[in-house]
């Protein structure tokens, strides 16, 4: 154990934690109780969450003043899964993935990451954003006008007020001065208690009952995966962020474990399954939150706000709080990917927003980063596979005059074979052709194999073969797999 | 120690103390005719420095943040290094005029504590300030990193204080641990201390059992040479050593780091650190 280090990570900032851990609680309400009624359970299950996840992940967690509680991205994939078969199974869904997720951090799936690229991961915070925006459509269709008023001045508040002052969080003056305006107007409008059940005592640990066999597991497993996948991408994106914005390195391992731990607890107490929160993580860092007393003091202090206050919690309007996931959603959302669609190149964009399309048609973001994620590969391949060039000559030799000599220059593999084979000419009139390999790099069997047809493609034409200058990688690939250097090369080729 | 040529680490902060440091420094080194680096290390923060409790999340507003801090950090770090080289300029001269030859300097970016871990391996000796930048104000504050690099470094550690005196005798606080015991195979062994009168301290009830813990010390410091005398005080660890390197005008403390619990090293800091804090003569820290 080191102690410094836990003391730094701890209490090398007890004013600014405790301050920006408060700011944090307060705007991680109103997004817990929205997210509940996403992902289709009562309130006090996202809040549940949301209490459990950021004080188990203080401790857990790789990335110290990162704040993970009970996300979009995750409640958007437990829909149909509550819809189906409840919430009992919501919650052994989430003890499941937080399994799956530590099993991640043991085997360094973490390190997946390096395929996500830039744009995958533009495309997934855009996504998100719009996501967000959508869920909160129900709320503002065949309503009446005092929502859209309500709605109105919540903005006004939200996006005004730090313009006079930053020292109060808006968004909580936005939800105090609704639900004062609501009440004491006795406006006719949807309220968070009409939404289901707050939280009415401090969580218990349960497990949740369901029976323990191969049919439940087959049923929450498709679920759990899901939640695993997408919480980790958002919580190891949102740790790059904030790596960035601090310059600082921190161990994505630990934050995987960190984020399957916090998710076994929460779902062992009644919450939903969640991840680190882009958004909020970089609110706590703009209010001075550093150490991990920030994320610890944002649950806790959720927790007696939301357990003390829940019958005043009941009286928001939800104007307010789509007000406030409006916010949200445009935090989200990366504004500067718009203004660079037209700096950076089609194949870029294309990546993006496919990304974007893909996950806001399935609600799914890991389809989303899958989509981006292949063809930011298939784009690299053809990219690639352009920096490969065949040319030819005669030789100068006078004693030597029917032989060609091939130079090839580049990449060949799977997508750049095609080309290389169409290189060359096998109607010439030559009686030796030298293919000099000095400057190409043989990267996969597909252009192995097409070497081979090269070469016994000339000879079928009685054409003597010699291929030379194979650099060291090439030599490996082309030894353990090529025919055409080895006795019976003609016999396998069918001669 | 002495046969390898691992250098002397001297960690100067701009502070009142980065003086000592260097006198200090030049005198270990030169005793130990060991390398000399001096190092300084620019801490710059990368944090936004104006606290907004707002909130709210504007679009583009994680753009603009990193923006924000980047163009300040930029500014703060160039001036920071601008700083630091200056400071260094001045102490490599202050080690000349003391007669070293050639000290060499180190400037680094990041946390002190964190960039002499990273060094750790390359160094035989640490050599750093009582008091931090930020303890001028703070009469008798020990530095703020101190504590941290004391309970993790594994190099021993001269604390210096704010005047140099150049060490003629040595005291080494002793009570028959094993990490005592190697602080005197140290002491006996490195060319820093030979030659120098040396008191042999415990603090605890004058019985024939603490005498003869001592005498084990003693004989093997007589062994080696030192001229020997050996005492016991009873009291408090930190007030009876302090008193007793008053009394025998002692220049410098020998002792070890001890174990602490973490809660203590928490809450309070350590004996170590309270030792630092009461003397004004340099200690040897060794683990």
């Amino acid at each position: 154990m080191n102690w410094y280090r836990i003391k730094q990570e701890w209490f090398s900032n007890i004013r600014g934690d405790v301050l920006s851990g408060l700011v944090v609680a307060l705007a991680l309400i109103p997004e817990a109780i929205a997210f509940s009624i996403i992902a289709g359970v009562d309130p006090k299950v996202g809040l549940y969450a949301s209490f459990a996840i950021a004080v188990v992940i203080a401790f857990t967690g790789g990335r110290p003043g990162m704040i993970s509680a009970a996300t979009a991205a995750t409640a958007l994939l437990m829909i149909t899964l509550v819809k189906d078969h409840g919430l009992e199974y919501l919650l052994a869904a989430s003890i499941f993935a937080g399994v799956l997720q530590i099993v991640a951090g043991y085997i360094r799936l973490d390190r997946l990451m390096r395929f996500i690229s830039n744009s995958v991961m533009t495309g997934f915070v855009n996504a998100l954003a719009i996501l967000i925006f959508m869920a909160q459509l129900p709320e503002l269709t065949n309503v009446t006008w005092h929502v859209y008023a309500l709605t109105a001045a919540g903005l006004a508040i939200i996006y005004g007020l730090p313009k006079l002052t930053t020292a109060v969080p808006s968004p909580l003056v936005t939800i105090v001065v609704l639900t004062l305006l609501a009440w004491l107007m006795n406006l006719d409008v949807r309220t968070v208690g009409d939404m289901g059940e707050m939280p009415d005592s401090l969580p218990v640990f349960f497990l949740p009952d369901i029976p323990l066999n191969l049919e439940t597991l087959m049923i929450i497993l498709p679920y759990s995966a899901a939640i695993a996948v997408v919480g980790l991408l958002e919580s190891l994106m949102t740790q790059n962020v904030l790596d960035g914005l601090t310059d600082t390195r921190t161990n994505k391992a630990r934050e995987c474990k960190g984020q399957g731990i916090a998710n076994i607890v929460s779902g062992s107490m009644g919450g939903m399954a969640g991840c680190a929160m882009i958004g909020q993580s970089v609110i706590n860092i703009k209010s001075g939150g550093r150490g991990r007393l920030s994320t610890f003091v944002a649950g806790v202090f959720l927790l007696i706000l939301v357990v003390f206050l829940a019958p005043v919690l009941t009286l928001i309007p939800m104007a307010a709080l789509v007000a406030v996931m409006i916010m949200v959603s445009i935090g989200t959302f990366s504004w500067g990917s718009i203004k660079d669609l037209k700096k950076h190149p089609m194949s870029t964009n294309v990546v993006m927003l496919m990304t974007v399309i893909v996950t806001v048609s399935t609600h799914n973001l890991a389809y989303g980063v899958l989509t981006g994620v292949l063809l930011a590969a298939l784009f690299f391949a053809n990219k690639v596979g352009q920096y490969m060039e065949v040319s030819s000559r005669l030789s100068d030799d006078a004693n030597d005059p029917r032989h060609r000599i091939y130079e090839v220059l580049g990449q060949i593999f799977f997508a750049s074979s095609e080309k290389f084979l169409e290189s060359f000419d096998f109607k010439d009139d030559v009686d030796k052709v030298t293919i000099d390999l000095s400057r190409a790099h043989f990267w996969d069997i597909t252009a192995v194999r097409t070497l081979d047809k090269v070469v016994v493609d000339f000879r079928r034409e009685g054409i003597e073969v010699e291929v030379v200058g194979m650099n060291q990688a090439t030599a490996t690939i082309v030894d353990k797999h090529a025919v055409h250097d080895k006795p019976d090369a003609e016999k396998l080729m069918g001669h | 120690m002495s046969e390898n040529k691992e250098r002397v680490l001297a960690a100067i902060d701009g502070s009142r103390s980065s003086e000592a440091v260097t006198d200090y420094a030049v005198w270990v080194a030169q005793a130990l005719s060991a390398p000399l680096t001096f190092l300084h290390a620019i801490s710059n923060p990368h944090a936004p420095t104006k606290t907004n409790l707002s909130g709210n999340m504007t679009l583009g507003g994680r753009e603009k943040l990193l923006e924000e801090m980047v163009e300040l950090e930029e500014k703060r770090g160039k001036l920071e290094r601008e700083r630091g080289r200056a400071l260094l300029a001045d102490v490599l001269n202050r080690a000349k005029d003391r007669g070293f030859d050639n000290p060499e300097e180190l400037l680094r970016n990041g946390d002190i504590t964190e960039v002499i871990l990273e060094l750790e391996q390359s160094m035989q000796m640490l050599v750093l300030g009582k008091q931090g930048r930020d303890g001028d104000a703070v009469a008798r504050h020990v530095g703020s990193h101190l504590s941290g690099i004391l309970s993790m470094i594994h190099r021993p550690t001269l604390v210096t204080p704010l005047e140099f005196r150049r060490p003629e005798s040595f005291l080494i606080a002793y009570d028959g641990s094993p990490t005592a015991y190697k602080l005197v195979e140290m002491a006996a062994r490195t060319p820093l201390l030979q030659g120098l009168p040396v008191h042999i301290l415990m603090v605890g009830e004058e019985k024939q059992g603490n005498w003869d813990k001592l005498q084990v010390a003693n004989t093997r410091l007589q062994k080696a040479g030192f001229s020997t005398q050996v005492a016991i005080r009873q009291g408090k660890v930190d007030e009876a050593v302090s008193s007793y390197l008053g009394e025998k005008n002692i220049d410098l403390l020998a002792m070890g780091a001890y174990g602490h619990s973490p809660i203590r090293y928490l809450m309070l800091g350590s004996t170590t650190t309270k030792m630092i804090m009461r003397a004004d003569v340099p200690l040897l820290v060794v683990r």
